[in-house]
């Protein structure tokens, strides 16, 4: 894998990226107080959104590609319009709320979107409204990262109480929790059957979790691998998992092996953020160094 | 200290409800992943590759001002 692009443009770190679900476009969060949607393919910047916050730390695209989100320190999930008669972007709803930051935030449709937050809870929001339907908790810890299920009706959650939980959409409750992380778990994401997640922590681990089996089947580490990870994604087979570390380096790892199938090596900084196409085509990698870069 | 006597209580039955749950064996598990991971290959672009011609990130030519 190489480097195919580098997306220039933000002033300062980048906390977040989401790719648009036509594998093309994609969106990301900078703390220089600015949300970019670029033109992956032609590395265009197809706008560029000035934050009521600058202190972001997350964003999402609306599987319709009509709206991005994004949110942090200001405890609000603020909600985009990219298609607005009049040709610009605005923000087309606030939904304030949590007591906490906003950690994640991932659009169920174009009216329903969840979030987690460093309140410990995470929530579904009627976007019209601008109302909490449900609040999850139980989690004991800042809520760190979510992921939606293939059939969204169920999503996982990572928290820094060093463990995960699963929890069905529509009546609220935590379905299963899972342990075995020794610290904080950054990141998690959902393997493309729906029936097993990894994470990704600051104890320097990822780990694959069965959700049937109700436990730990896999661990990703390595001896000279000390730093912490913070974000996690799949391949569209689900055969490679992929972790952003605060060594500046995305390890890519074989799932099956266990071992590590090779490294990202580019970024001057964290990487913050990673995400890989829906198409499978690419991954792209977001870092405090403030550039973007699309791999395959 | 009755409202620590019931935040307690709750706990209790959440973790009840998560211990009963029906568990498949990890060995099944782990097939499961194996199936899928091998029927799914071909259409990974990140494990087989692409041709450089059907890739959307190929290299982009570089514009030539005469």
């Amino acid at each position: 894998m190489r480097t195919r692009r580098t997306l220039r443009g933000h002033l300062a770190k980048i906390y977040a990226m989401h790719w648009a679900s036509d594998s093309r476009n994609l969106v990301s969060a900078s703390q220089d107080g600015k949300l970019i949607v670029w033109d992956g393919y032609t590395t265009n910047k197809v706008h560029a959104i000035p934050l009521r916050s600058s202190w972001v730390m997350t964003c999402a695209y609306a599987p319709s590609g009509s709206y991005v989100a994004c949110g942090g320190l200001d405890n609000i999930c603020s909600i985009y319009s990219l298609k607005t008669r009049e040709g610009n972007v605005r923000v087309s709803r606030e939904l304030p709320g949590h007591t906490g930051y906003l950690s994640c935030c991932r659009f169920l449709d174009d009216n329903q979107i969840v979030t987690s937050s460093g309140d410990m809870s995470c929530a579904l929001w009627d976007i019209e409204t601008g109302q909490q339907t449900t609040a999850f908790t139980g989690h004991t810890g800042d809520v760190m990262s979510l992921s939606l299920s293939p059939d969204m009706r169920t999503f996982v959650s990572g928290a820094c109480d060093a463990s995960a939980k699963l929890w069905d959409i529509r009546d609220g409750m935590c379905k299963q929790t899972f342990s075995g992380h020794e610290s904080d778990i950054n990141a998690i994401t959902y393997f493309p059957n729906g029936y097993a997640f990894a994470t990704g922590s600051d104890d320097a681990t990822c780990r694959l979790f069965d959700i049937r089996a109700d436990q730990e089947i896999g661990m990703y580490s390595h001896d000279n691998i000390i730093c912490g990870i913070t974000s996690v994604a799949f391949s569209k087979s689900g055969r490679l998992l992929l972790g952003g570390y605060d060594d500046f380096n995305c390890n890519v790892w074989d799932v099956l092996r266990q071992e590590r199938a090779g490294v990202l090596a580019g970024h001057d900084n964290r990487v913050s953020c990673l995400g890989v196409t829906e198409d499978g085509m690419a991954v792209a990698t977001g870092s405090w160094d403030s550039f973007l870069k699309i791999w395959n | 200290m009755s409202s620590q006597v019931q935040s307690l209580q709750k706990q209790l039955i959440q973790l009840r409800q998560e211990a009963n749950i029906q568990r498949i064996p990890v060995s099944e598990a782990i097939e499961e992943i194996l199936k899928y991971t091998n029927v799914h290959a071909q259409e990974d672009a990140l494990v087989v590759g692409v041709n450089q011609s059907d890739n959307p990130f190929r290299d982009q030519k570089s514009c030539a001002i005469l």
